[in-house]
């Protein structure tokens, strides 16, 4: 459980170019879920995830996990940075992939266990797992990136934009994963995203930011119920919903449940 | 932590200053650290402090931001002042073991201090009131009697303009990369040396490879916009010195000499 009480946080603070991006953000973050968090570009999103796992201090407030006050970077959050590939540097996909838990400390056996075995829930082929990773396809080396920050067995997975500048496939596949991440292994999850779709497919809940501050909390149907308010934020909701509000269906917003109340319908 | 280099930032500014054309600019302040390195007495330091304040104050740049640059050099200034202090010969104040300070000693750490203080306050004044853009188009215009010995001005300017301009760039790409491998669990500031030279190896490799991309893309950019270097080339901002720029350079002048005549 992540929780924050009035966490404020401002950037470059006592200069001409001082800004605050989060401002006085009340938030609990529950055990298993999947929250989704959306927004306007430099709504605070990402500092707002920055908070979460340690890797910024609050200036105000403070943040707890696990009910204790977060001062260093926490290995137990995992952080999927926006464009992860970015971050690969080792000559092997094993030694990329190995690199975390490394650093925690693990070797011998239990490294390639472990390596293996996230390995197989990202599906990266074995064959290769002795190659440079920076040869390989975009979509590979996203697995690759986030294998890497899975080898640690966080708890909690931070993903910023997991899905940016994948094709198709390569999306819904990630997206699967992450889904499989959250129902088969218990990871908790914190999805920031533009694409309203993958929001209202994999969340629980949503959290939309506006300026710094939180603007709505609440499960999908809440926050997606807010359609003006929404458009107004440069936000939107699913396409898929638009066309079935369209039909007169106004708690719909998959693809999956569009079919269900199309075929109801049809009958 | 690496969002606080300032030196060498532009700070926009509505001011006298800052509309001075950039080769007078570059010149003028050539001169005036010329000035700074002859000037030999306090009398001198002190024309020249008082010139170089009201030029600041005309510049309309807070002076905190001249202070923060100073900042990092306060141990060099500190330490050059303390030579000079124990170095000088003259009347003894003060003396102990083989260390004594005399009254010459005294002044002589303290016009040291002024000097390298005007000499930062100079330089910092011409970043902050000049755009990279205006630095790079006037440094141009002034290489280009150089012409003459085959020196590529442009393709210089060109150069200076380009990594000026991805310094920003980088140092956030960079802050991103830091933060995601202390994520994965490097500490980048317990440990000794080597252990820390160790933990840069995952940020620079990263961040070597998007900047090589990054050039491969501006390159072609740059092709497909029918780049072809500084051949026939004009510039979209002709510089013109107006008659505030031959006022300052006459004051400058006009001060350098009187300096030299006292």
């Amino acid at each position: 459980m992540i929780e924050l009480k009035n966490v404020t946080y401002t950037y470059s603070k006592d200069t001409p170019f001082e800004k605050e991006a989060v401002a006085g953000v009340d938030l609990v973050v529950e055990k298993g879920e999947i929250l989704g968090i959306i927004g306007h570009t430099g709504s605070g999103k990402s500092t707002l995830v920055q908070l979460m796992n340690g890797l910024l201090t609050p200036t105000k407030g403070e943040v707890r996990v696990e009910g204790n006050k977060v001062e260093r970077v926490l290995p137990q959050i995992g952080m999927v940075f926006q464009y992860p590939e970015n971050q690969i540097f080792e000559e092997t996909v094993y030694k990329e992939i190995a690199f975390g838990p490394a650093n925690m400390g693990m070797g011998g056996e239990e490294l390639e266990r472990r390596v293996a075995k996230t390995a197989e829930i990202m599906d990266i082929p074995a064959e290769i797992m002795k190659k440079s990773p920076h040869f390989l396809s975009g979509g590979q080396k996203r697995r690759i990136a986030i294998a890497g920050i899975l080898a640690m067995e966080p708890g909690t997975i931070i993903f910023d934009e997991p899905t940016a500048g994948l094709d198709p496939r390569a999306k819904n596949h990630l997206i699967d994963t992450i889904l499989t991440l959250n129902r088969e292994h218990g990871v908790t999850v914190i999805l920031v995203s533009h694409s309203m779709e993958e929001i209202a497919r994999t969340c629980n809940r949503i959290l939309v930011m506006r300026d710094g501050k939180v603007a709505h909390i609440g499960t999908v149907t809440e926050v997606f119920s807010h359609e003006d308010e929404l458009l107004e934020m440069g936000l939107d909701i699913p396409e898929i919903a638009q066309l079935m509000r369209r039909l007169g269906y106004h708690d719909c917003w998959t693809v999956e449940q569009a079919t269900e109340k199309l075929k109801e319908a049809a009958c | 932590m690496l969002r606080d280099i300032t030196l060498g930032q532009y700070f926009p500014r509505e001011s006298v200053i800052h509309r001075m054309d950039p080769r007078m600019k570059i010149a003028l302040m050539t001169a005036m650290i010329s000035a700074c390195l002859i000037a030999q007495n306090a009398v001198e330091y002190a024309i020249l402090s008082g010139f170089v304040l009201a030029v600041v104050l005309l510049a309309r740049v807070p002076i905190s931001l001249y202070l923060k640059t100073l900042k990092p050099l306060a141990f060099f200034i500190v330490f050059t002042c303390i030579i000079n202090l124990f170095s000088a010969d003259g009347e003894i104040l003060a003396q102990w073991w083989i260390f004594r300070i005399t009254r010459e000693g005294i002044t002589l750490a303290g016009l040291m201090m002024i000097r390298v203080i005007l000499l930062v306050f100079i330089s910092s004044l011409l970043t902050y009131t000049t755009s990279p853009i205006q630095l790079t188009n006037g440094l141009e215009s002034l290489m280009r009697p150089l012409k003459w010995v085959r020196f590529p001005s442009h393709d210089v300017a060109m150069m200076m303009t380009i990594a000026l301009r991805f310094i920003p760039t980088l140092i956030e790409e960079a802050d991103k990369i830091i933060k995601a491998q202390s994520a994965r669990g490097i500490d980048f500031q317990s440990g000794g040396l080597i252990k820390r030279i160790k933990a840069l190896v995952p940020v620079l490799i990263p961040l070597f490879v998007s900047a090589f991309h990054r050039a491969d893309e501006l390159a072609v950019a740059m092709e497909s916009r029918c780049y072809r270097g500084g051949e026939g080339r004009t510039s979209m901002i002709r510089l013109r010195v107006r008659a505030a720029d031959w006022l300052a350079a006459t004051v400058c002048v006009a001060l350098i000499t009187g300096l030299v005549m006292i």
